[in-house]
């Protein structure tokens, strides 16, 4: 009875999961891995899972990218930057990529929070209970890193000079 | 003048827009978690994948759950003690001397079975005597009886050492707590560090001596261990072995890394009746 059901989620959501994925760790190919692996688990644990299966799934996600970014810090140089993109051709573009490249000088837990709020578009208590911290450490998470990307020197210049 | 949150909205929907999203995402998920489950039925490990990450892991697991080198390894029942009092009780320093590179290697060793010690074959690399001795306990000499370059596991046969062994504790997962011993170089004598699993995988590498690939089952454990404690155990909060402290990460300080009890198993099974001394080669660079 769970395979329906299950293959029709995942027809819905791969999109929204891949993209989520990818904010995550920035990088496509890491995002198809994590998606795979929190997929693989969500199915294995199908008959568990209540009505709404997307905090448990984003849950994993997150703890496994958590981990596998931990792994990988340790053993490797850490890399502040994210991949190169194409480069786009409009202004307004322009600035979003100053301030995607901001989001990737976050903190691991930082970047979690916010793809979390301003991409899935959860409340404070959804992110919590997905990322297994107190709400007000959520919030407190979220902000600090608000007030991290506005004084990011990448973002600033380009909002003083271009926009004003 | 700063950026709005629709900004970061849109930077979060836009940004590397030509998302591949593959089409078979719920059937090769399906896939993957029917062989996880087979996998599990067949080792019997339950809710393995509590921990993150481990579905690439958990194959070998179940491998070496058949393999039960386990009861080979332990002899007996033991009764659980904390790995404080194991430590104390079984890691031992080992004080070697190798004049063919006028050198004196310091290290870690704990005792596995009766006058037996295993620890790390790179700090007797080359050496002629060895002594052994527990915490605050008299020298002992000791014999190298064994002694795997390729492992990097070394067998030392200590006649009269008093020190009780521990035994060898089955696979650890990841996640699961873990302390290491062992006589780190300006520490005080007998440093214990807690630390955790990270995970358990098969690395390659070179041996001692540069000389042949070599592939070994390691931890790779999150504690920060020192020069000087190489040789030394993983304990188990049981007081039991998880495996040999061989080497720390160069570039991560709380980064260590373990052969599992597995993989010293054969050297340890060779060496808890050995009394012959073998060759140590040369020192390593």
């Amino acid at each position: 009875m769970d395979r329906p059901e299950f293959a029709t989620y995942v027809g819905d959501r791969s999109a929204r999961l891949m993209r989520t994925a990818y904010l995550l760790c920035g990088d496509w190919a890491m995002a198809e891995d994590l998606v795979q692996t929190a997929l693989t688990k969500a199915w294995l644990a199908w008959h568990r899972i209540g009505d709404d299966p997307d905090p448990y799934v984003y849950r994993i996600l997150a703890n496994t990218h958590a981990s596998w970014w931990r792994r990988r810090w340790r053993g490797e140089v850490p890399t502040a930057r994210l991949p190169e993109q194409a480069a786009p051709a409009t202004t307004a573009i322009e600035d979003r990529d100053v301030l995607w490249d901001a989001l990737g000088r976050l903190k691991e837990q930082e970047r979690a929070a916010i793809v979390l709020r301003y991409y899935a578009d959860l409340d404070y208590a959804r992110i919590a209970d997905i990322l297994g911290r107190p709400t007000g450490t959520v919030r407190s998470q979220i902000s600090r890193a608000l007030a991290k990307l506005r004084v990011d020197r990448a973002v600033l210049p380009v909002r003083e000079g271009d926009r004003e | 003048m700063t950026f709005t949150e629709d900004d970061l909205r849109a930077a979060l929907t836009e940004h590397g827009r030509s998302a591949p999203v593959p089409h078979d995402l719920a059937a090769v998920a399906e896939r993957r978690g029917r062989t996880v489950r087979r996998r599990r039925r067949v080792a019997g490990v339950a809710a393995v994948l509590a921990c993150a990450g481990a579905a690439a892991a958990i194959g070998s697991q179940a491998d070496l759950g058949r393999r039960g080198d386990r009861d080979t390894l332990s002899p007996a029942t033991y009764p659980s003690i904390s790995p404080q009092v194991a430590a104390k009780q079984s890691v031992v320093q080992i004080t070697a001397a190798a004049p063919g590179c006028a050198r004196t290697l310091k290290g870690t060793g704990f005792v596995y079975s009766r006058e037996r010690v295993i620890t790390a074959a790179h700090g007797l690399a080359g050496t002629r005597s060895v002594d052994v001795r527990t915490l605050g306990g008299p020298a002992y000499r000791a014999r190298v009886v064994e002694y795997d370059p390729r492992r990097d596991v070394a067998v030392l046969f200590v006649p009269g050492l008093p020190a009780p062994g521990l035994r060898f504790a089955a696979t650890a997962r990841s996640g699961d707590r873990v302390v290491v011993a062992g006589f780190g170089r300006g520490r005080p004598p007998l440093w214990k560090v807690p630390g955790r699993i990270e995970s358990r995988h098969r690395a390659t590498g070179l041996d001692l001596y540069h000389t042949t690939q070599v592939t070994r089952e390691v931890y790779t454990v999150h504690a920060r261990v020192e020069p000087g404690m190489a040789g030394g155990p993983l304990i188990a909060a049981d007081g039991s072995a998880y495996g040999l402290v061989f080497a720390a990460a160069l570039d991560a300080p709380d980064i260590g890394y373990a052969l599992t009890a597995n993989e010293i198993a054969p050297v340890a099974q060779h060496g808890r009746t050995a009394t012959k001394s073998v060759p140590t080669q040369t020192c390593t660079d």
